[in-house]
């Protein structure tokens, strides 16, 4: 690689080693010149975006303890590269060379207890400030250090320094009906105007990274339904993907297919609901309504297929859990008929509507410039003028094989934004039906009793037979084995990209599994986007990045 | 020493040359499958698992027994092996039946592990699966010939370790089915090896059967106690119950013993005593922890130096050793662990692990049931017998190792010290040329005279006898090993903890000198060998201390009750027979208000102002001092003579508590000649009387082929049979009997 070869010529020892698994390339190399490398893989090799930060615990028995894992990307290329150093517990930060690693670096400090010299404002990120102990550390028990405490009596964080006199700070959420979700922030404010803005996270905050370690490959399944809770098989699809990278098996046509299906159906599902509450945020109640009838639809093709409406974990490693039943095409069908008419209904009510337009043109911009720096990803990146999509850019799970077309934006306003994302729904139904057209037949698993349970009747019952018994019992009690490796997956969610990095050190239980969320990315943009602003326009940037707290938090 | 490079999947290794491709393969840290190989028996070749492509040969080569070539070129994953792992494993299946949800072997199971790794997830069997019924061999192990795969390597382990036993394969071909042809109850001492050896679920352990999956036990390293080989044990705890042993590494053997394995759910047993308790008249009434060591040292403070004794189990570890010291010398009390009344200390002899037996060339072995007190140790006589090494069994009883060896003789109670002493010196005495044949006779001339002998002298051996063996093989550079009682026997004499003896001290506390007596782990009505002087100590000592884990017979007179921990919740050092330390661990934590002896009396000498102190890294083992005596070796005489020892499944320490192992013994019986039972008008099975001056009690009738007349063994360790009433202070007494 390119930049590898560079790499190894300027910093000689430095790099410590180089490693290829999967199609990825991986360098180590010595912590001490993290910076320069940093600053020689932006400026002369192209990476300009930092997709995701990271720290892993290698076990207390290691020295040094802690890697942090930079993943780097150059948008022109293409190329990934991942930087590993490894530390006792220091690292140079590199939020000024990328300043989304901002909150990346605060979560690693959060988490591991890794201090990254030089960062502006170290504080935890997730946790409440007073919290003691660094809960992804190995050795940090699963149920907390106080299992038999159920309520945190702890601080939250009440203070912050004001960036100009005679200010007032004014503190919005968790509690509020257009946070959507449980989001705290910090306003300081001149009469109405924002003078400075502190996002606080972790509301929400679940521990799922810490809880998939404790289970198999399997378990961890329903854990990422609960990420961003509005587009379920979004979730489901990053990780099956990364787990399946792992282990180097795809699953046959059909069930690719099916999945694609799932998954546009997600986004449509998702962009709705952002249009619904988008809309009735700024004060136009009826989307709202409209959309939700809309949604119901596709929870009812959910239904069909997966049995749940919302949290589906339907993909397995290798496929699916099921066929599709009979009646699930005409319903489709009949659905993507309608739709069209439905979103235009919307698209009427709001494109041309003076008060939109108004409320919604010229706010919250985020210049191009500060999307890549600020690692937007998804819609908000879009919206901003740069022509990505991980569909596109690097086709995952078969859709190289769909025609569709990626809606960008100019002025990175929330207008745009929300152009994006009504042409992007659009383009989710031309996707769906070209799905339906060419739907193959064929299985739906790949080597079922290997990676995924065989057939219910082989398992229990009068045909039942013994191999499929043990390879049930085995896959339940012990779980896929991968090999050793990482791998780094990530899917074009409707909120971004959302990625998965897994460690595996070759146990049924990934080593650490890091979930890269978009919306917790493109929400720390929105400082930026809303200096400046009115109060009331602060809900209109929230919507218009389109966080959901489950994803942000984890 | 020469080597041959071998290539297996592209990695070369240098192997001896008679290895065989698996050893070479396992060298390469390449993965053969197998079923019926096992590291420990000899490889059979009969499961064709491990079949492997061998360059230049026609056909798949087993590469278990396979021997190596220089320059041999392996390959274990092409397709024609994948396809002859996938037939093997569907030809298991057949006929395996779906247990997987019931059967315990589930999560340790070869055939589980290997079908997922290596064979299909689907069948193409059509046909009804022929099953067998469960058949429970006694409380010990369940046999499900379904499940079978029949690798044998519990018939192998049968013949080729355990000397033989009533284990093995009947029928053949199709119909092979493996199991006790002519018998219901398998309990032939070593079961647990049959359970642990059997890769699938088809011999399992009937006290473990249904308890719990084994991922969810925590397995924690420790130390068996209950000999003093101290075989390395795996104990599985889950939610501080201890549900399973396992014995995962080859320390000392790779073998265990029933009493390790199965001997252990005391330890979890409702009538464990987990408060402190006190005497308030007939009745024992719960006291709180502080406030019983502190009415236990305002009693002790009213007595004078030598008025306080301290008797200890022979099985508690050194730290507790080093307490009790450390206690008795500041009370300046006498201290002895040698409960079931040993008149011997132990000896340092030079033989330092079990590989000086299995490498011997000559094994003579005197005064006592190896197999019954040291069963593992018996185990390693067989290894070398199967080596070549001729042994020879001279014993008044013996119940496993003598119908094995070349040499064996059932001497009579009354002369087997005087026939141990006359073969030591090197005289066949007239008794013994009774009981053998010319041929035995021969072979034991010949081991007399051979410069490569190792002399084992059983339990029962007197102090006399092991002072002139230890004597004599000294002088003649044989080896011995001098036998003891307990699991750390040798670590309690290195540290000091003798004087004249329990009877000494029990016989103190009858003449009032000792007033207040401490008796920690033990009760000594089952194993002193005169229940009489025991009765009247305890009736009438001034002040009793007890400490065990349950209220027995001797702590129906204590005035004080103290709850101490198993061996599963204490760690602890202990001596092994060959004089190492091992190391004990706590697997789970106390339960209740249980506490390690050293606690006890530590909390007890804080209130009396003395210090104990639980300091053994200061022990030094290489030079302990050895004691020998002088003394006529032991004779009884009378009409019968009897030995009174406890079967094997009542031999472990607390088995009268463990529900299974206990059943395998179900009664207590006398051993007779066909002779003297032809005499007393009785046939096996029928009840005799057997008493003497002190006692009386009822025994069933065992027969046993070359039992000397006028010679009987009777056991005992059986719950409301204290058969120790009849002895006074030897194992050995003479008795009558009559029909009942």
């Amino acid at each position: 690689m390119k930049a590898v070869d560079g790499l190894k010529r300027a910093f000689q020892d430095a790099v410590q080693g180089v490693s290829e698994f999967r199609g990825e390339t991986t360098v180590v190399i010595v912590p001490e010149v993290l910076r320069e490398v940093c600053l020689y893989l932006r400026d002369k090799e192209g990476y300009d975006f930092l997709v995701d930060l990271c720290g892993v615990d290698n076990g207390t028995d290691r020295t040094p303890r802690y890697s942090v894992v930079y993943l780097l990307r150059n948008m022109e290329t293409k190329d990934q590269l991942r930087l590993k150093v490894f530390t006792d517990g220091t690292v140079d930060t590199v939020s000024d060379i990328w300043p989304t690693a901002n909150w990346h670096e605060r979560e690693a400090y959060d988490m591991f207890g890794i201090d990254f010299k030089g960062h502006p404002e170290l504080e935890r990120l997730y946790l409440p400030e007073d919290f003691e102990g660094h809960p992804l550390r190995k050795d940090y028990p699963l149920r907390g250090l106080n299992p038999d405490r159920d309520m945190y009596e702890g601080g939250v964080k009440t203070k912050v320094a004001p960036s100009k006199p005679n200010t007032m700070i004014l503190n919005m959420g968790p509690q509020h009906p257009s946070t959507h979700g449980v989001l705290r922030m910090l306003l300081e404010l001149e009469g109405e105007t924002i003078v400075n803005a502190w996002p606080i996270v972790g509301y929400l905050h679940r521990g799922t990274e810490k809880l998939a370690e404790y289970k198999t490959y399997h378990q961890v399944l329903p854990l990422t339904d609960r990420l961003d809770y509005l587009a379920p098989p979004s979730n489901n699809l990053a990780y099956i993907l990364a787990v399946e990278k792992l282990l180097g098996i795809e699953p046959p046509p059909r069930g690719k297919f099916i999945r694609i299906i799932m998954v546009e159906l997600a986004r449509i599902a998702s962009h709705l609901i952002w249009l619904g509450t988008h809309a009735m945020d700024i004060g136009a109640a009826t989307v709202f309504l409209y959309a939700f009838r809309e949604r119901e639809k596709i929870y009812d093709l959910w239904e069909m297929v997966a049995g749940a409406r919302f949290h589906q974990s339907y993909f397995r490693i290798g496929g699916v859990r099921e066929d599709l039943p009979e009646d699930f095409i005409p319903a489709l069908k009949k659905f993507l008929d309608e739709f069209p008419k439905a979103l235009d209904e919307c698209d009427n009510l709001l494109t041309n509507n003076k008060i939109w337009r108004v409320r919604t043109e010229g706010v919250a911009v985020l210049s191009k410039e500060d999307a890549i720096r600020y690692g937007a990803t998804g819609p908000v990146l879009r919206g901003s003028g740069v022509n990505w999509d991980l569909r596109k850019a690097y086709p995952y799970a078969g859709y190289d094989e769909f025609t569709f077309h990626v809606p960008v934006g100019e002025r990175g306003d929330t207008f745009d934004r929300y152009l994006v994302r009504m042409e992007e729904m659009r383009q989710s139904r031309e996707i769906l039906m070209q799905a339906v057209a060419r739907l193959p037949d064929g299985p739906i698993n790949t080597e079922p009793g290997k990676y995924n349970f065989p057939p219910p009747e082989e398992v229990k019952g009068d045909k039942a037979n013994i191999e499929a018994l043990i390879h049930q019992f085995k896959l339940v009690i012990e779980g896929v084995r991968p090999p050793k490796g990482e791998v780094y997956q990530a899917v074009e969610a409707p909120k971004g990209e959302l990625g998965f990095y897994i460690i595996s050190d070759g146990e049924p239980r990934p080593y650490r599994l890091r979930i890269r969320s978009p919306s917790l990315i493109n929400l720390q943009a929105l400082p930026i986007m809303i200096k400046g602003l009115k109060v009331a326009d602060v809900v209109t940037a929230i919507g218009s990045i389109d966080i959901v707290l489950g994803e942000v938090d984890k | 020493m020469s080597t041959v490079k071998v290539t297996i999947d592209g990695i070369t290794v240098e192997v001896s040359p008679d290895a065989t491709i698996l050893q070479a393969a396992a060298k390469a840290g390449v993965d053969i499958p197998y079923f019926c190989y096992h590291p420990f028996l000899k490889p059979a070749g009969l499961c064709r698992m491990c079949l492997v492509e061998v360059e230049g040969m026609p056909k798949l080569a087993p590469a278990c027994v396979t021997q190596v070539r220089d320059g041999m070129v392996v390959k274990t994953n092409t397709e024609r092996v994948k396809k002859a792992r996938e037939g093997i494993i569907e030809f298991q299946l057949l006929h395996h039946p779906l247990d997987c949800p019931i059967c315990d072997q589930a999560g340790e199971c070869y055939l589980q592990d290997i079908t997922f790794r290596y064979g299909k997830a689907t069948s193409r069997f059509a046909d009804e699966k022929e099953l067998y019924p469960t058949k429970f061999y006694g409380p010990l192990i369940v046999h499900e010939q379904s499940r079978c795969i029949l690798c044998k390597r519990c018939v192998r382990f049968s013949t080729e370790v355990a000397g033989g036993t009533e284990w093995n394969v009947y029928w053949r071909a199709a119909h092979s089915i493996i199991g006790a042809y002519d018998t219901d109850t398998v309990a032939n001492y070593f079961t647990a090896n049959l359970v642990e050896i059997c890769p699938v679920g088809a011999i399992t352990s009937r006290l473990y059967r249904y308890k719990t999956r084994i991922w969810k036990l925590d397995f924690t390293r420790s130390v068996c106690d209950h000999c003093e080989i101290g075989c390395s044990l795996d104990l599985g705890v889950r939610e501080n119950q201890l549900f399973k042993i396992k014995h995962n590494i080859m320390d000392p053997t790779p073998w265990l013993c029933d009493k390790g394995y199965y001997a252990f759910d005391y330890v979890n047993h409702a009538e464990r005593i987990l408060f402190p308790l006190k005497r308030n008249e007939k009745k024992m009434v719960s006291v709180s922890s502080e406030d019983v060591s502190d009415q236990i040292a305002k009693a002790l403070e009213g007595y004078k130096e030598g008025e306080v004794a301290l008797i200890v189990s022979p099985h508690i570890v050194l730290e507790d050793a080093a307490a009790v010291k450390s206690f008795a010398d500041a009370l300046k009390a006498k201290v002895d662990y040698r409960v079931y009344g040993e008149d011997y200390l132990p000896l340092k002899t030079g033989v330092s692990d079990i590989s000086d037996v299995e490498g011997s060339k000559n094994i003579l072995i005197l005064c006592g049931d190896v197999a019954v007190s040291h069963p593992v140790l018996a185990l390693s006589v067989l290894k070398a017998k199967f080596s070549g090494a001729n042994v020879a069994v001279i014993s008044a009883n013996d119940t496993y190792l003598g119908e094995r060896s070349n040499v064996f003789a059932l001497v009579p109670a009354s002369k087997e010290e005087a026939i141990a002493k006359d073969l030591l010196e090197g005289r066949l005495n007239d008794a013994l040329k009774q009981a053998l044949s010319e041929s035995e006779l021969e072979t034991l001339r010949s081991m007399l005279q051979s410069e490569d002998l190792m002399v084992i002298l059983g339990v029962r051996a007197s102090s006399a006898l092991r002072s002139l063996a230890y004597k004599i093989s000294s002088d003649k550079g044989w080896k011995l090993l001098a036998l003891d009682r307990g699991s750390n026997p040798k670590g309690l004499f290195a540290m000091g903890l003798y004087s004249d003896g329990v009877g000494g001290i029990l016989k103190g506390v009858v003449d009032g000198k000792v007033k207040a007596l401490l008796v920690f782990g033990v009760d000594l009505f089952e194993t002193y060998p005169d229940a009489a002087l025991v009765k009247e100590a305890l009736s009438s000592v001034e002040f009793l201390v007890v400490g065990d884990l349950f209220f027995h017979e001797t702590a129906a007179y204590a005035d004080y009750f103290l709850p101490l921990v198993s061996f599963a919740e204490d760690s602890g050092t202990v001596v092994n027979l060959f004089w190492s330390k091992r190391r004990r661990r706590r697997a789970m934590e106390p339960k209740g208000e249980s506490t390690s002896l050293r606690k006890w009396l530590a909390s007890i000498a804080d209130r009396l102002g003395v210090n104990v102190t639980t300091e053994v890294e200061g022990l030094d083992l290489s030079s302990v001092e050895v004691k020998l005596t002088e003394g006529k070796v032991e004779q009884v005489d009378g009409k019968f003579v009897a030995v009174v020892e406890p079967p094997f499944y009542r031999s472990a320490k607390y088995a009268g508590w463990c529900s299974n192992f206990s059943e395998a013994s179900a009664e207590p019986k006398v051993v007779l000649s066909i002779e003297d039972a032809k005499a007393l008008g009785v046939k096996e099975g029928d009840k005799v009387v057997v008493e003497n001056s002190r006692g009386r009690f009822e025994f069933r009738v065992k027969l046993r082929e070359g039992q000397p007349a006028s010679s009987v063994v009777l056991d005992c360790g059986y719950d409301r049979f204290p058969v120790n009433l009849l002895l006074t202070g030897s194992w050995k007494v003479a008795v009558d009997l009559k029909k009942a």
